[in-house]
C-alpha cells in the first residue's frame, strides 16, 4: 500500500473473494442489529448508515468491476438495496441527515470539474462546444417538449390543462431534459481515467453546460409564467437576479481560487480540512448571498488549474478527499430514489426517458455534424450526454416551488425520470470510453510523459 | 454561534491540531496532555461567554461520538507498541495493575461515600463509582514525552513511566465494556445476559478487525485504506451505540486486531496516528463546552473527594514504582505524583458517560474526567520533571510570540 500507487496487491480473484465476504460480513451486522433493536432511533442509526455506504459501495464497485458495471452504478445499487424501500437498513431520516454530504460532495465535484477544464483543452474545442450547446439547448429543448406533449395524455396534471399551460410545462420539461450530472461524468472519468477525443468533450461540455441550462431554465420560468398562470406577468427582475447571481458567483469564484492558489503555493498542508471547510462554510455562506455555488467553485477550480501552477495539488487533493465522499453521495442518492414511485410511474417515465436519449443522439449528431468533430466525438459524443442526477433534482425544487400548482406532481415525474437515467447513463458513458479504447490512457499518457 | 460557525471554529481547532502535529518535534506551548483545550471550550460554552449554545454543541454529540471511537481505534492500532517497538509482558503488567488499582480504590471511595454518606440509589451509585474510578486511572502519554523533550534523565523510572503510560489505556477501555454490558439497551428484543453483552462488545471489535484486515490486504492506495478503516469505524460506532454497548471497547479491539491482522500494520500505525490531534483537539473543546456544573450538590462532594483519592492513590502507586525501580528517596514522591497525568482517554470515557448515561451520572463523569486531565496537567509535570530532569539542564524557553 502506497499513498499514490499500487505496491505488493494480491491477486484480483482473492480481492474480490474479500470483497464478497467483507460486504456479506457487514450486511450480516447491520441486519443482526436491526432485528435486535428494530425501534432504536437516535444519531447511531446515521452513523451506521454512513459507514454501511461507504464500505458497502466500494465493496460493491470492486465486485461489479468484473463485470464491467461503473463504480458509480454500484455506489447507486447498493443505496437502493440498502434504503428506505428494499432493506430498509438505511432509513427516511438518515437519507435526510445525510444532505450535508451532498453539499460538500457537490462543491468537490464542481471545484474538481472547473480544475479540469484547462484553456488549452477548451480552446481547440470551442467550435464543438458552441454548436453542441447550440443544439441542444435549441433542438434538444423543443423536441423534448413535443415528446412531452405527446405523454401528456397519460399525466393526470398535465392533461387537463389548457394548451397553452401545456406547452409552457412542456417546455420546463424540455430544458430539465438538457441539464446532465457533472458529478456522474466526473465520477466515471476519475473511474476510467481516460483521455482523448471523448473524455476531452465530454468533461468540456457537461461542464460549461451547466451554466447554460442554469440560464436556460431561469428564462423559460420567466417567460412561461404567464401561460401557466394567466394573471402573472414577465417578470424582468428575475432576469437581473439571474445577472447577479452568474457575474457575482463568478467573481467570487475567481477571488476564491486565486486565494486558493496562494494557500496551495505558500502552505498546501492540510488540505482535507480546508476543502471540507470551503464545501460547507463557504456553500452557507453563498446561499445567504443568493450565488450559484457550482458556479462558484467550477470557477475557483478553474482559475486554480489556469492561473496558476498548483491545479495538480488540488486535483490531487480533492481526489483523495472525494474518494470518501463521493461513494457515499452515489450511495444516498440510491437510498434516496423513490422506488414506489417508479414502480407507479415507469411507463410514462420510460417513454420520456428513451424519447430523451433519441433526441440526444439526434442532438448531438447535428451539432457534430455542424462542428466537424472527429469521428469518436461523433459517433459517442451522446453517451456521456444521458447521466442525470442531483442539477436535474435542484432544478426540479426550483419549478416546484415556483409552479405549485403542479410542481409536486411535476417534480415526481422527474425523479422517477432522472432514476432511470442515473442507472444507465454511467454505464452508457462507461461503455462509450471502453469501446473507443480511451479507458485508462491518462495513465498512460502520465507515464509517457513522465 | 449557529450549527456552522461551530463546525468552522472546530476545523480551525483542528487544522492547528494537524499544523502542531505535523511540525513534529518538541512542543514548546500548551499543557502536556491539551488540558487547554478543554479549559478554552468551557470559557467559550454556555457557562462563561456562551458563544457556543448548548443546543449547537449537542447538535455535534454524533460528530463527538465519532471522534472518540476514532481515537480509541487509534489506540488500539498502537497498543503494545512504543513506535515500532513491542513492550514487555513486564509493561503490560505493570500498567494493567497500576490502572486496575487506581480505578478500584477510586471507585470503592466514590461508591462508599455516595451510596452510604449522600444516600444516593444502589444503581447509580454503581455505575458513578466505576465511571469515576475508569475516568482517570490511566496515565496520559503526551505528559510523559513531554517532560521527555525537556531532558528527562534515560533511565529505569523513566523507562517505567512510559511503559505504564503506554499500556494503562486497557483498563478504562475495557471497564467501559464491562459496565455497559451490565446496563443493557431498553429497547433490545432479545435478552441476553451481562457475559453476552461483553461477549458480544469483543466479539464485535473482533469481527471488525478481521474484516478490516482481510479488506486491507486487497488494498493498494492509501485512500482505499481510509475508505476500509473510516468505513468500518463508522459501521462499528453506530452499531454499538444502538446496542448500548461500549464503542470505545469495540473500536479499541478492532484497532488492537488490525495492528496484530494485517500485513500493512506497520504503514498503517503512523498514518492513524498522525490523524489523533486533528481529531482529538476539537472533541476536547467539545468536551469543555459540554461541561455541566449546575448540578445538585452531592455533585461538589463527589468532585472534591475523586480529586483528592485519585491523587493520593497515584501518587501512593508512583511512590511504589519508583521503590521499586531504585529511584532516589527525595524523588519517589515527585514521581507518585507524575502519575496523576491524565488526559485524552478519560476524557473520551467522560463523553462516553455523559452520552450514555446523560443527566447527574453522566455529567458528574464527564466533569470529573475534565478536572482530573486540568489537575493531572498542573501537577504531573511538574513532579515528573522534578523527579526525572536534572537541575542543571535548564527547561526550554517557549517559542516567543510574534509580537
Amino acid at each position: 500500500m502506497s499513498a499514490h500507487g499500487a505496491s505488493s496487491a494480491q491477486s484480483p480473484l482473492l480481492t474480490r473473494v474479500s470483497a464478497a465476504v467483507g460486504l456479506a460480513v457487514v450486511f450480516a451486522l447491520l441486519l443482526a442489529v436491526q432485528r435486535v433493536t428494530p425501534h432504536f432511533e437516535g444519531p447511531a442509526t446515521l452513523i451506521a448508515a454512513v459507514g454501511f455506504l461507504l464500505l458497502g459501495g466500494m465493496l460493491a464497485a470492486q465486485l461489479l468491476e468484473a463485470i464491467g458495471l461503473p463504480h458509480l452504478t454500484a455506489y447507486i445499487l447498493v443505496g437502493v438495496i440498502a434504503g428506505p424501500h428494499v432493506l430498509h437498513l438505511v432509513d427516511h431520516e438518515a437519507v435526510r441527515q445525510l444532505a450535508p454530504v451532498n453539499t460538500l460532495a457537490l462543491a468537490l465535484i464542481a471545484l474538481s470539474g472547473g480544475a479540469e477544464l484547462r484553456t488549452a483543452l477548451l480552446i481547440p474545442l470551442r467550435r464543438s462546444l458552441g454548436y453542441a450547446t447550440l443544439a441542444h439547448s435549441v433542438f434538444g429543448t423543443l423536441a423534448m417538449s413535443c415528446v412531452f406533449i405527446g405523454h401528456s395524455r397519460a399525466l393526470p396534471f398535465a392533461r387537463e390543462q389548457p394548451l397553452p399551460a401545456l406547452c409552457g410545462i412542456a417546455a420546463l420539461w424540455g430544458v430539465l431534459s438538457v441539464s446532465r450530472s457533472p458529478s456522474a461524468t466526473l465520477g466515471i472519468l476519475a473511474q476510467v481515467r481516460p483521455d482523448g477525443p471523448l473524455s476531452r468533450f465530454a468533461l468540456a461540455f457537461v461542464m460549461s453546460s451547466d451554466i447554460a441550462v442554469a440560464i436556460l431554465m431561469t428564462l423559460t420560468i420567466t417567460l412561461v409564467r404567464p401561460l401557466v398562470d394567466p394573471i402573472s406577468g414577465i417578470a424582468l427582475s428575475d432576469l437581473a437576479e439571474l445577472g447577479h447571481e452568474i457575474l457575482g458567483s463568478i467573481t467570487l469564484g475567481g477571488t476564491i481560487g486565486l486565494l486558493l492558489a496562494i494557500y496551495l503555493r505558500l502552505v498546501s498542508g492540510q488540505l482535507l480540512l480546508i476543502l471540507i471547510a470551503l464545501g460547507f462554510g463557504l456553500t452557507e455562506g453563498l446561499r445567504y448571498l443568493h450565488f450559484d455555488p457550482l458556479l462558484t467553485f467550477l470557477m475557483a477550480g478553474f482559475v486554480v488549474e489556469n492561473m496558476s501552477e498548483q491545479g495538480p495539488k488540488l486535483l490531487h487533493a480533492v481526489e483523495q478527499t472525494g474518494n470518501v465522499v463521493y461513494v457515499v453521495f452515489f450511495a444516498t442518492a440510491g437510498a434516496h430514489l423513490d422506488l414506489s414511485l417508479l414502480a407507479r410511474l415507469w411507463p410514462i417515465a420510460l417513454g420520456l426517458a428513451t424519447g430523451r436519449v433519441v433526441v440526444t443522439i439526434i442532438g448531438h449528431r447535428v451539432g457534430s455534424r455542424l462542428a466537424n468533430d472527429e469521428p469518436i466525438v461523433r459517433r459517442w459524443g451522446w453517451a456521456p450526454l444521458i447521466s442525470q442526477a442531483g442539477l436535474t433534482l435542484g432544478l426540479s425544487a426550483v419549478i416546484e416551488r415556483a409552479f405549485p400548482s403542479f410542481g409536486t406532481a411535476f417534480r415526481s415525474l422527474v425523479i422517477a425520470t432522472v432514476a432511470i437515467n442515473e442507472m444507465v447513463g454511467p454505464v452508457l458513458f462507461k461503455l462509450s470510453l471502453d469501446r473507443t479504447g480511451e479507458s485508462g490512457r491518462a495513465d498512460l499518457t502520465r507515464a509517457g510523459t513522465s | 454561534m449557529n450549527e456552522m460557525a461551530l463546525l468552522l471554529g472546530l476545523l480551525v481547532v483542528s487544522y492547528f491540531g494537524s499544523v502542531l502535529l505535523s511540525a513534529g518535534g518538541r512542543r514548546n506551548y500548551g499543557s502536556p496532555a491539551g488540558s487547554h483545550w478543554l479549559v478554552l471550550g468551557f470559557i467559550l460554552g454556555p457557562h462563561v461567554l456562551g458563544v457556543a449554545p448548548r443546543g449547537a454543541i449537542s447538535s455535534f454529540g454524533p460528530l463527538a461520538l465519532v471522534a472518540t471511537a476514532w481515537v480509541a481505534l487509534v489506540l488500539g492500532m498502537e497498543y503494545g507498541h512504543s513506535g515500532n517497538r513491542r513492550l514487555s509482558l513486564r509493561a503490560f503488567v505493570t500498567g494493567f495493575v497500576a490502572a486496575l488499582v487506581s480505578a478500584g480504590l477510586v471507585g470503592l471511595a466514590v461508591y462508599a461515600v455516595a451510596f452510604w454518606l449522600l444516600k444516593v440509589k444502589a444503581d447509580d451509585a454503581r455505575v458513578l463509582a466505576a465511571g469515576l474510578g475508569l475516568a482517570g486511572c490511566e496515565t496520559a502519554r503526551q505528559g510523559v514525552r513531554w517532560v521527555v523533550e525537556r531532558g528527562a534523565v534515560r533511565g529505569s523510572s523513566l523507562t517505567l513511566l512510559e511503559e505504564i503510560a503506554d499500556t494503562d489505556e486497557i483498563v478504562p477501555l475495557l471497564g467501559l465494556a464491562f459496565l455497559f454490558a451490565g446496563v443493557p439497551s431498553a429497547l433490545a428484543l432479545v435478552p441476553i445476559s451481562h457475559a453476552g453483552w461483553l461477549a458480544i462488545t469483543l466479539l464485535l471489535g473482533f469481527v471488525l478487525g478481521l474484516t478490516s484486515a482481510m479488506l486491507l490486504s486487497g488494498v493498494t492506495a492509501a485512500t482505499d485504506a481510509w475508505s476500509v478503516l473510516l468505513g468500518i469505524a463508522l459501521l462499528g460506532t453506530g452499531i454499538a451505540w444502538r446496542l448500548s454497548i461500549s464503542p470505545l471497547t469495540a473500536l479499541f479491539v478492532m484497532g488492537m486486531c488490525v495492528s496484530v491482522g494485517s500485513r500493512h500494520a506497520l504503514e498503517l500505525r503512523p498514518l492513524l496516528a498522525r490523524t489523533e490531534a486533528a481529531v482529538l483537539l476539537p472533541t476536547l473543546l467539545l468536551a469543555g463546552a459540554s461541561l455541566r456544573f449546575d448540578v445538585a450538590p452531592a455533585s461538589w462532594w463527589l468532585l472534591g473527594l475523586t480529586l483528592i483519592v485519585r491523587t493520593l492513590v497515584r501518587a501512593c502507586i508512583g511512590y511504589v514504582l519508583a521503590l521499586a525501580t531504585g529511584a532516589q528517596a527525595g524523588k519517589r514522591w515527585p514521581l507518585g505524583l507524575g502519575l496523576s497525568c491524565t488526559g485524552a482517554v478519560s476524557v473520551l470515557v467522560g463523553l462516553t458517560f455523559a452520552f450514555r448515561f446523560p443527566g447527574f451520572v453522566g455529567n458528574l463523569v464527564l466533569t470529573v474526567a475534565a478536572c482530573n486531565a486540568v489537575l493531572g496537567d498542573l501537577l504531573g509535570p511538574a513532579g515528573l520533571r522534578r523527579a526525572l530532569v536534572p537541575a542543571e539542564v535548564a527547561p526550554a524557553s517557549p517559542t516567543p510570540s510574534p509580537s
